[in-house]
């Protein structure tokens, strides 16, 4: 059983669930102090640097380099005898740098690719690494009872000189980058353009592979070396999906990762048998997840919303211009048959009444039992879309020479979604027309704006 | 920073260039002067080189021989004087940076390791950005731009370098009329500055009437001169003919037998 | 300090000979699992490699322990149906998962990969710890197994050969689509073979594979097993099917070794098995004899010294051209020419010497033998006609083109240099106004070559004409009235012209196309030029 859950176990045997997170809250206990000190430290260094180590598209390469520090712990163990912060620390970032120059020999200097290389050097370096750790069981001497925590991590089992040594890599990782990020960013974003304008590329490069064999080291006692890779990529991923700016990226990669640390904390504390590992990246994941799916301008959901909103939005219009077509001219407040709509544009009848209730919730008409009667604002639309409509059709014909009969179906989707700026750039275009290719006549811009919601969903149409 | 540069040497020269690419020739021999304040278009069919020459001039890529020389200096020793546009497909548009990020980065070049950019940088690169006709996008993501935009953007960058001569790769590669034309103003405007421009392009027929000069390419230098003289069937026969299959066979067995791939 | 070394002597009798005598009940499951492993892993492995998926290799093999937790949650069994069943559908699903995320959003393939698998690998780790007390089903074992013989379960074995002989088969029976879709999946969707429908079979291949082999070699190890010897018959084979039984045979070898290995040191075997696999990759890698970086670097300094051997030929021919030459070349005279180190050209001529390219004249210095003679014309001739080409085709500077040509004219073969020579029109001199010379083997009489071929003053009879001459041509060459079996006396190049003297005192003009169509003997070869002094070769 692993440190926290040795420390769960002492807290209480059968406390509560409450009793527990009061515990937890009141950093009662030195260990789990030094815990969330660890976490935090990690989340910060991990979040900010696995953001260039995703935007570079090295991902996979941070897990492989993850996996091959194996070997380098270990034999820092067989040296040392025992579990010592400073050895590991060298063993694991000389594996870690040693992996990255395989990597980087095997993929530049043979046929094999890059993503081969990869896994063989992770497989490979890991596979010493077992046999160096299976040995070292075998053997039972020194005091093997920190070397199996780096498996699966074990944050509470973190001692007053590993937290120093994190404080001094996560420090140093926060200085370097701030002090150059332009580098970082410009190398990231167009390496080319960067080494123009006279920034060393492959020095930044190898800095920041320097970096991520100390940042592996960092996290390697919290999560273990076989979730070392999450730490570094499922943050950055998230804040990619939330932020459109690198500062900002980094900032929430940062946020992302800390907290992940402590809820995986929390929730190993509570459920005492499980290693801290798997739970940080758990919560991580988590965060991932509900970004994928809520964020707002790129998650799944909103995205979907507002293609349903969209849709609605279609259906309402095309009924407007049925309705327009069908007053032909006349009085606007007119009432009209529904069942005339549904004739008009071949839909049922319940169809044709639940765009009519709908058109009504946005002010846009009023219905009756069997007819609807336009409001100004909804009479007003109707003409804008059939004015959109008619435009584009003359467009089609004129400037990209369709046939007239090709042009209604492009003009049925395109009406929805002219904004203001493109009609008037039309109309300057078509000589202000008044008759479309059908001979039918143009409506006359209208001069009031329209109700404002309808001016949002308009200009929200979604782009992607 | 800018270095003390002589107007009466050619703004670019380049002697008996070869570049190798993974130990294969692919660009023989080149001899080229240019003198300054000229359009000067680089054409050839695909594989001719054209990208590697600019990078070779650019010093992104080393010589296998041969020299190159701007206003009469090293490449090396004059760097704010060439500015690059690389290819837009270089770059990865999903980057989390701002229409106005990208363009700040053309001021990069000019300010030490430490220094941040100021107000004066910030205001250049707006200005910049207003004279492609881009200002309005300076909050926009970059994905959310079209190509024609993008292209524009990467434009407003080599701007705010300030360069004196601009190597630009096929910068009219999938852009929309209007933005045709804008580069097109853009690049006359920067002539008649004073400042060269040497533009990777594909297109023949627009070919003609954009550039002062041209520059056929293909592996080597069929031939270079003004437009009217240099843009002749013949000739055009010949970048685009098929005699050169000789050239990359050879190429291959140097490549071979140098153990590269 | 405790007793035990860490790597202990190695003891043939205790580690090689005893398993297979004594132990050999164990050793014989122990070893037949590691096979199946290595055999399906190496067939699956191949395909992986060459589609660039080595890594959703990697990534299926940590998710499928969630898959094994929920199967055993949900059925209760630790049985290999549910196992199984739940390793395809964790691995289907981390495939799924993966391209849902990197297609519906800016995050990249790799990042994807990443995010998923540890995702599932956690989750699983936690329902295992959690939920799984007293079942043998360890997160760690799942690492990288545990097979010592004692634990091992036979029907395992049985079910792990199966997998594995359906998994050959199946390669074997569907190898086209295998093959095609690996080499070209836009081309192959295009003709109808159902790309998607062999990704995820594929996918649930590896899937099967791992869950099969998880108690032998453990998950991230199969990642080994499905790699290291794919990418070792990459480097040792260019064609696939020879690279899927390279690969098969070097995962073979390294389960059986590894299992010794094992032995020797007492460690796990799996990972012993993952380091020999890895090892004998390493060992491809440097000495493949067509990739291999040892090979490279023994090509290149072979070739180092191919040039400076043709170089030191070339000097001595251009010194004293003539092929009956009285002097020799003396050390000093060639290092000051070659700029080399008198010790470098003695140990130069010394191997020249002993391959018959020269022989050595007392203390004067040496000379060309015949064979000599003849390759160093070849040198000097392949560097003339490059040079010619670059300055007449390639409108390279004359000035320019001494340095390349240095180069390159070793490297060219006989028929490039057949073909830069047709396409010059057989040219008599290079840029430099020095005359080309013609192969050795030419200028003997008797020889039938083309009319193209020859030079002024030779004397050759008409022959006929070549086989692949055209109808047109034929009917050109028939109104030259060129009358056979008679000698002709070959006149001045005009231009890209032959000119031919007939024995009535007429001439002809003979263009470049028909010049190679007419064959001819030559009956008086022309030797000695022009130019450069009365010993020039023609």
């Amino acid at each position: 059983m692993d440190a926290i859950g040795v420390l769960a176990s002492r807290v209480s045997a059968d406390a509560s669930l409450v009793d527990q997170i009061v515990t937890f809250f009141s950093f009662g206990h030195l260990t789990l102090v030094y815990g969330v000190i660890g976490v935090v430290l990690m989340g910060i260094s991990c979040g900010v640097l696995g953001s260039f180590v995703m935007l570079r598209g090295m991902s996979l390469l941070g897990d492989s380099i993850g996996h091959a520090v194996l070997p380098g712990v270990c034999l820092a163990f067989v040296v040392m005898q025992t579990k010592n912060v400073v050895a590991i620390f060298v063993g694991a970032v000389l594996a870690g740098v040693l992996a990255a120059l395989a990597i980087f020999g095997i993929t530049r200097y043979s046929r094999i690719k890059a993503d081969a290389a990869i896994g063989l050097i992770l497989s490979g370096f890991f596979g010493v690494g077992v046999v160096f750790l299976t040995r070292i069981q075998r053997m039972s001497f020194g005091d093997q009872s920190g070397l199996d925590k780096y498996m699966f991590g074990d944050a509470a089992a973190l001692g007053r000189s590993d937290l120093q040594l994190m404080a001094v890599v996560t420090a140093a990782v926060l200085v370097v980058l701030a002090a150059f990020f332009r580098h970082f960013q410009v190398t990231t974003f167009d390496e080319e353009f960067a080494a123009s304008i006279g920034i060393p590329a492959r020095g930044v490069h190898a800095a920041l592979m320097t970096m991520l064999a100390l940042a592996i080291v960092v996290a390697l006692q919290a999560v273990g070396v076989v979730l070392v890779s999450a730490m570094l990529i499922t943050p950055a991923a998230t804040a990619y999906l939330l932020t459109n700016r690198l500062q900002w990226t980094l900032a929430v990669s940062a946020a992302v990762g800390v907290f992940s640390g402590l809820a995986g904390l929390f929730l190993s504390f509570v459920f005492d048998r499980i290693p801290t590992g798997p739970c940080i990246v758990l919560a991580a994941s988590t965060c991932f997840a509900l970004a994928y799916l809520f964020s707002p301008k790129m998650g799944l959901v909103p995205g979907l919303i507002t293609r349903i909103r969209n849709s609605r939005r279609i259906q309402r219009e095309n009924l407007l211009k049925a309705a327009y077509g069908l007053l032909n001219c006349g009085p606007p407040d007119r009432e009209i048959a529904l069942a005339d709509l549904a004739r008009a544009r071949a839909y049922e009848s319940s169809f044709v009444r639940r765009v009519a209730r709908s058109l009504r919730r946005v002010g846009m008409a009023t219905v009756t039992d069997n007819g609807m009667v336009l409001s100004p604002a909804g009479y007003r639309r109707a003409a804008q879309v059939v004015r959109n409509h008619r435009l584009w059709e003359l467009f089609l014909t004129r400037e990209a020479s369709l046939a007239e009969d090709h042009v209604h179906r492009d003009a049925e989707e395109i009406e929805h979604v002219l904004g203001e700026e493109i009609v008037a750039q039309l109309e300057r275009d078509l000589d202000n027309p008044t008759l479309d290719p059908h001979g039918r006549r143009i409506p006359p811009p209208i001069p009031s704006v329209v109700s404002p919601s309808e001016v949002s969903s308009e200009g929200a149409v979604d782009a992607r | 920073m800018k270095e003390t540069i002589d107007n009466n040497e050619p703004a670019l020269e380049i002697h008996d260039l070869t570049v190798a690419y993974h130990k294969k020739p692919v660009l023989w021999a080149i001899d080229l002067s240019i003198k300054e304040g000229q359009l000067v278009g680089i054409i050839g069919p695909n594989g001719a080189g054209k990208s590697t020459l600019i990078k070779a001039i650019m010093g992104l890529l080393p010589l296998s021989s041969g020299w190159i020389k701007c206003y009469g200096r090293p490449v090396g020793a004059v760097r704010g004087i060439l500015g690059y546009v690389p290819q837009r497909e270089s770059v990865d548009w999903d980057f989390p940076v701002t229409a106005f990020d990208v363009v700040l980065m053309g001021r990069y070049g000019q300010l030490g390791p430490f220094r941040r950019p100021n107000r004066k940088d910030r205001e250049i690169a707006r200005a910049c950005m207003e004279k492609v006709g881009v200002g309005g996008l300076a909050d926009r993501q970059i994905s959310n731009l079209s190509g024609g935009q993008q292209q524009r953007v990467f434009l407003a960058r080599a701007l705010a370098l300030d360069s004196r001569v601009y190597l630009m790769d096929e910068p009219f590669a999938g852009v929309d009329a209007a933005t045709e034309s804008a580069i097109v103003t853009l690049l006359k405007e920067l002539r008649s500055q004073g400042k060269t421009c040497l533009v990777v392009h594909h297109d023949l027929q627009t070919a003609a009437e954009y550039f002062d000069a041209v520059m056929l390419l293909n592996m080597r230098l069929v031939a270079y001169g003004p437009t009217s003289e240099v843009f002749t069937h013949e000739l055009l026969q010949k970048t685009y003919g098929g005699r050169l299959t000789i050239l990359a066979d050879a190429a291959q067995a140097v490549a071979a037998a140098r153990g590269g791939n | 300090m405790h007793g035990e070394p860490l790597i202990r002597s190695f003891d043939f009798h205790e580690h090689v000979v005893r398993p297979w005598t004594t132990d050999f009940e164990i050793t014989f499951w122990v070893v037949a699992m590691g096979v199946s492993v290595a055999v399906a892993c190496a067939v699956l492995g191949c395909f992986l490699v060459l589609r660039k998926k080595a890594l959703i290799g990697d990534a299926i093999s940590h998710a499928l322990l969630v898959g094994l937790a929920g199967a055993f949650l949900l059925t209760g069994s630790r049985g290999a149906p549910a196992m199984i069943t739940g390793a395809i559908v964790a691995g289907l699903a981390t495939v799924a998962l993966i391209e849902a995320i990197h297609r519906n959003s800016r995050i990249k393939e790799d990042a994807a990969i990443a995010v998923v698998f540890t995702a599932l690998f956690a989750l699983g780790v936690v329902l295992i710890t959690r939920f799984t007390e007293g079942v043998d089903l360890d997160a760690q074992c799942v690492l990288y197994g545990e097979v010592e013989g004692s634990w091992l379960r036979q029907d395992d074995v049985k079910t792990m050969a199966a997998v594995a002989l359906v998994l050959v088969l199946g390669v074997a029976a569907f190898f086209k689509e295998l093959s095609f879709t690996s080499f070209d999946p836009m081309m192959a969707a295009s003709v109808g073979v159902p790309a998607r429908a062999v990704h995820y079979s594929l996918m649930a291949g590896v899937s099967v594979t791992v869950v099969c082999g998880m108690e032998a070699v453990g998950a991230i190890l199969v990642v080994t097993m499905l790699i290291a010897p794919a990418a070792t018959a990459y480097l040792l084979t260019d064609g696939l099917r020879r690279m899927i039984v390279i690969s098969i045979g070097c995962g073979v070898v390294a389960a059986v070794l590894g299992y010794h290995v094992a032995l020797w040191l007492d460690c796990s075997t799996a990972g012993a098995m993952s380091v020999v696999a890895t090892v004998m990759f390493t060992a491809a890698l440097l000495a493949s004899p067509r990739h291999g970086v040892v090979m490279r670097v023994a090509r290149r300094s072979r070739l180092a010294a191919k040039i400076a051997r043709e170089n030191l030929l070339r000097a001595i021919y251009l010194m004293h051209p003539a092929p009956q030459a009285a002097e020799a070349a003396t050390s000093a005279e060639l290092s000051q020419r070659l700029r080399l180190l008198p010790k470098d050209v003695d140990r130069t001529c010394l191997r020249l010497q002993r391959a018959g390219w020269l022989e050595r004249v007392g203390n004067a210095g040496v000379k060309l033998t015949e064979k000599g003679t003849a390759g160093a014309r070849r040198i000097v001739r392949a560097h003339r006609l490059w040079e010619t080409f670059l300055v007449d085709q390639m409108g390279v500077a004359s000035d320019h083109v001494h340095p390349d040509a240095e180069e390159v004219e070793h490297l060219l073969s006989e028929k490039l240099l057949e073909r830069v020579d047709d396409i010059l029109g057989h040219p008599i001199q290079d840029p430099h106004g020095s005359r080309i010379p013609r192969e050795l083997e030419l200028l003997r009489a008797g020889v039938v070559t083309t009319l193209a071929r020859l030079r002024e003053r030779e004397i050759a009879r008409v022959q006929g004409i070549s086989r692949t001459t055209s109808g047109a041509e034929v009917a050109r060459i028939a109104a030259l009235g060129l009358p056979l079996g008679v000698d002709l006396v070959i006149g001045p190049r005009s231009g890209s012209s032959w000119t031919v003297r007939l024995p009535d005192g007429t001439a002809r003009e003979i263009d470049h196309e028909l010049a190679d169509r007419i064959v001819v003997e030559l009956r008086r070869p022309q030797v000695g030029g022009r130019t450069h002094g009365p010993w020039e070769i023609a």
